[in-house]
């Protein structure tokens, strides 16, 4: 018994002599600010059938203009496996990849294609996602598309933006003093392209609706400007209210129901709101100067917009409960047609800096910090429009003397070229999450 | 730096509220002294303004030959909406045959160069295109004679990117609708 | 009364419990409370510091036990020596008493022969002189008996001398090892201290491994992670790493999430990136257990432009 006790007494003794440490705590504040590398194998086609689209292609297309991803480049691949036994978590690791993508694309007896994909993690080496997605052989885009997203949620958190549309208006000279002018909607990365409308007369200004059902856009095609609003799944169009002068720049407010302008029908442009419902029409600016291009903070409850009332044009924001106006630039001698991230932090615009003679570029600026970045340097960027998830923002600028559309992620780290288009290509506009 | 922000912030408001507070007069200079000048000029008779082409007096009557002389474009400053004084002779000269002629109606078409934003650039057009109607009106062109619209950079004169055709661009261009 | 007793199940399982883990915690101490230093470590050129601290503190240690060795030995030596000696003076004192006892012996046969013939003689004169034989044989009897008593005697006396030498010499031995015995406590006392300054310096000496390690592990990480373009200043993960003695990522996961599931994985990546820090594999094994089996890294990015 007393044994028992000297033994209990010496663990306790122990017990309380073992030296204790606090956990090591290893700190690190510096990395590698590099997009992640991820591999799309080449989809097998198990289908039998000739297949109008290269699925990886389009996905790794997809994932490296995000700028979030650098897909491993086709020729560098060790191999391409297209099911999980042939995946060699060494061989991707050699090749420095994190993550690895497979796929396979085979016929179901109904005439539809069947394809399947795999996303692994290289580093764990585990499958991280996995699905089957049914389409019919025309619909192969849009699958490529869907994987895009579901890969791009998966490693990012944030929703993928690849099954959005675009829409934009290309101008064609078409002899002397004859113009032709298209609306066009798109794919978000200008694929499948067709013409929504046809006219001799400018177009300008395309807005979604925040369901993506409708367009608003300002034509010329009566010789003068007017807003029509068009549905897209039945081309329906119509001529909403028109004042003389300027009729111009539509912006749906988030929940529909509102569609903010601008008119000079009281002798200068100035901004109003136009319920739909019941057509009537509220000003929201007084101002002698320009005050144009307004934009609806995601919460609808305020408006930003373009104003010289400073002498120069410049981006303020507007409180339509309080009235309270605030200017939130002050960098550069013309800052224009801002647009807010969805989350309402980050403001894009056309920017031009102080002493930054004729080019004017794409900016964004953190309202939180009032930081700017210039995210182009190609002198003649304009219509910042920015991808539902906020990652990238496309604009038109100038090649040559072309117009052409462009992009760049938000964090300026990616930029690439839309595919080319007939004539002038201006005044893109990229949708809100559809479906 | 956020002190410092603030201070610019402030002082920009501040410069911002003052240039608001003078500039309602400013405007009207714009456009207004272009008038009063203007006005002064028909009471005097006072050719000093040298017109840049044709020749027609202050005072005389305008006809319809006449007009084919006048200047029919008028161009401007970046980012500005202010004529420039060579061009107000022959404003001038348009608007008094537009009194003389109450039939005859114009149309003012504003234009702006391919730099800075379409909509911005849209609303430059119809400035650009009011501070002419303006001058019209006040030489005694009656309102229903003239109507503005802006294309804004969308049908620019010259397709060029110097500096040459911007300010060929930068432009107001004044149509007879009926003579 | 009741009430009390219906604790005594609960405590006696409690008491158990608390058993079994000090048990296991224990024994896991007692392993390693005594450093084993066997050879010496490999030294590599990256790793001065490192090796030189850990070859520094073996020697110490072993220096210390080498010292305490030879010491012990020494004693040990003596007494043996002593004993060896002490057993060789009984054996010869052994020896002389067994030479005098068959001395002796020889000794008595002899008178005994030389009185038969001094018998035989006397018995032919015995007619003559019967009253004087008789009388010369009684004194003679009594004289050889005093002679035996008296050497009995003197044996007795010998035997006795010798056996108090005996035991003096045994009390003389007990104190020599008495001491010698407190000499090598004295000496087992020097080297616990001995032993006690080393861990000490030992201490210092892997406070600097540990510094040096985390350095290390700090730059091999920077190199590794990928921030992600979601990652925005003041963002803040916590990874917990589990290491095999190799050196390699047992396994790594989020301790304290940042919130933002891209900012997350980029951490865990970072570490599943590097794989193996090989410099780990180097260190002490006892440090390695103390400090350096788990961690916890903290990804917070300083610099970004938001």
């Amino acid at each position: 018994m007393v044994k028992l006790i000297q033994l209990w007494t010496f663990m306790l003794a122990t017990l309380f002599t073992v030296p204790v440490h606090a956990e090591l705590v290893v700190e690190v504040t510096q990395g590698v600010e590099s997009p992640t590398r991820i591999a799309i194998v080449p989809f097998a086609n198990e289908s039998a059938l000739a297949l109008s689209e290269d699925v990886a292609q389009v996905v790794e297309q997809d994932l490296g203009r995000s700028g979030f991803f650098e897909p491993m480049s086709r020729d560098n691949m060790l191999g391409f496996p297209s099911r999980q036994q042939d995946v060699f978590f060494r061989d991707w690791r050699i090749s420095r990849m994190d993550y690895v993508v497979i796929g396979r694309v085979q016929a179901t007896g109904s005439g539809e294609l069947s394809v399947t994909y795999e996303l692994f993690d290289v580093l764990r080496e585990t499958s991280l996602l996995t699905e089957n997605v049914s389409v019919t052989p025309e619909g192969l885009r849009d699958a490529a598309h869907f994987i895009s997203d579901r890969i791009f949620e998966e490693l990012t958190g944030l929703k993928g933006a690849f099954s959005t549309q675009i829409v934009y208006v290309t101008a064609e000279q078409m002899g002397a003093d004859r113009q032709r002018f298209r609306l066009m909607l798109a794919d978000w990365d200008g694929a499948r392209a067709q013409t929504i409308l046809e006219s001799p007369q400018p177009i300008l200004s395309p807005a979604w609706s925040m369901d993506g059902s409708k367009l608003a856009y300002v034509s010329f095609e009566t010789g003068k400007p007017s807003i029509y609003v068009q549905h897209l799944a039945t081309g329906q169009r119509e001529r909403i209210q028109s004042f003389p002068g300027l009729n111009g720049a539509p912006a749906w407010s988030p929940d529909g129901q509102r569609l903010a302008l601008v008119l000079s029908r009281d002798g200068n442009p100035e901004i109003y709101l136009l319920n739909l419902q019941t057509r009537e029409l509220q000003r929201v600016t007084r101002h002698y100067g320009i005050d144009t291009e307004p934009s609806w903070s995601p919460d609808g409850q305020s408006l930003i917009f373009t104003s010289d009332r400073g002498g120069q044009p410049q981006i303020y924001r507007l409180n339509l409960a309080t009235r309270n106006l605030e200017r939130l630039t002050f960098e550069g001698n013309y800052n224009a047609r801002g647009r807010l991230t969805q989350d309402g932090r980050f403001l894009t615009m056309v920017h031009r800096s102080q002493g930054g003679g004729n080019g004017f570029d794409i900016a964004v600026q953190d309202l939180k910090t009032d930081r700017v970045d210039i995210l182009t340097r190609s002198g003649l960027a304009e219509s910042p429009s920015i991808a539902p998830n906020g990652s990238v923002v496309i604009y038109a600028t100038q090649e040559g003397t072309r117009g052409v559309l462009a992009a760049v992620s938000l964090d300026g780290r990616v930029q690439f070229r839309m595919p080319a288009s007939t004539g002038d290509v201006r005044e893109p506009a990229w949708s809100p999450y559809l479906r | 730096m956020r002190v410092a922000n603030f201070t610019k912030a402030v002082a920009i408001t501040s410069a911002m509220i003052w240039a608001a507070g003078c500039s309602t007069t400013s405007t009207t200079t714009d456009g207004g002294s272009a008038g009063s000048a203007n006005g002064g000029q028909s009471g005097s008779g006072a050719s000093s303004y040298g017109a840049s082409s044709g020749g027609v007096s202050a005072g005389q009557v305008v006809t319809r030959e006449d007009l084919n002389q006048l200047q029919t474009v008028f161009y401007f400053d970046f980012d500005k909406a202010v004529v420039r004084q060579q061009g107000f002779a022959d404003l001038e000269a348009h608007a008094r045959y537009l009194a003389q002629n109450p039939g005859a109606a114009v149309r003012l078409e504003g234009h702006a160069d391919e730099r800075g934003t379409r909509e911005y650039n849209m609303a430059l057009g119809e400035r650009r295109a009011k501070a002419v109607e303006r001058l019209l009106m006040v030489n005694g062109a009656a309102s229903g004679q003239v109507e503005s619209v802006s294309f804004g950079e969308e049908k620019p004169a010259m397709i060029g990117h110097d500096a040459a055709s911007w300010a060929k661009n930068r432009r107001v261009e004044l149509k007879y609708l009926s003579k | 009364m009741v009430d009390l007793r219906s604790y005594i199940l609960p405590t006696c399982l409690a008491l158990l419990i608390h058993g079994a883990v000090l048990l296991l915690l224990s024994t896991h101490w007692i392993d390693h409370a005594e450093p084993r230093r066997n050879t010496p470590r490999h030294i590599q050129a990256q790793m001065i510091e490192l090796n030189a601290l850990a070859q520094r503190q073996a020697e110490q240690e072993q220096a210390a036990q080498e010292k305490a060795r030879q010491q012990a030995a020494a004693k040990e030596r003596e007494r043996r020596e002593r004993e060896r000696a002490l057993a060789e003076k009984r054996q010869q004192e052994l020896q002389r008493k067994k030479a005098e006892a068959e001395a002796k012996r020889k000794a008595e046969q002899a008178a005994e022969r030389k009185r038969q013939e001094a018998l035989a003689r006397k018995r032919e004169a015995e007619q003559k002189r019967q009253a004087e034989l008789a009388a010369r044989k009684k004194a003679e009897a009594e004289a050889r008996k005093r002679k035996a008593e008296e050497q009995a005697r003197k044996a007795e006396e010998q035997a006795r001398r010798e056996a108090e030498a005996l035991a003096r010499q045994e009390a003389e031995r007990r104190e020599q090892q008495a001491a010698a015995e407190k000499e090598l406590q004295q000496a087992l006392e020097r080297e616990r201290q001995a032993r006690e300054q080393a861990q000490a310096a030992a201490r210092q000496a892997s406070q600097a491994v540990i510094g040096d390690i985390r350095g290390y592990i700090q730059a091999v990480l920077q190199d590794s992670w990928r921030i992600p373009s979601t990652a925005r200043n003041g963002m803040e993960a916590v990874v917990a790493i589990h290491f095999l003695p190799s050196g390699e990522v047992d396994q790594a996961y989020i301790d304290t999430s940042s919130g933002n599931a891209a900012f997350d994985n980029s951490a865990v990546q970072a570490v599943y990136r590097v794989q193996t820090f090989p410099r780990i594999a180097e260190v002490d094994p006892i440090l390695f257990e103390r400090r350096l089996r788990k961690l916890l890294v903290k990804f917070r990015p300083e610099g970004l432009r938001w």
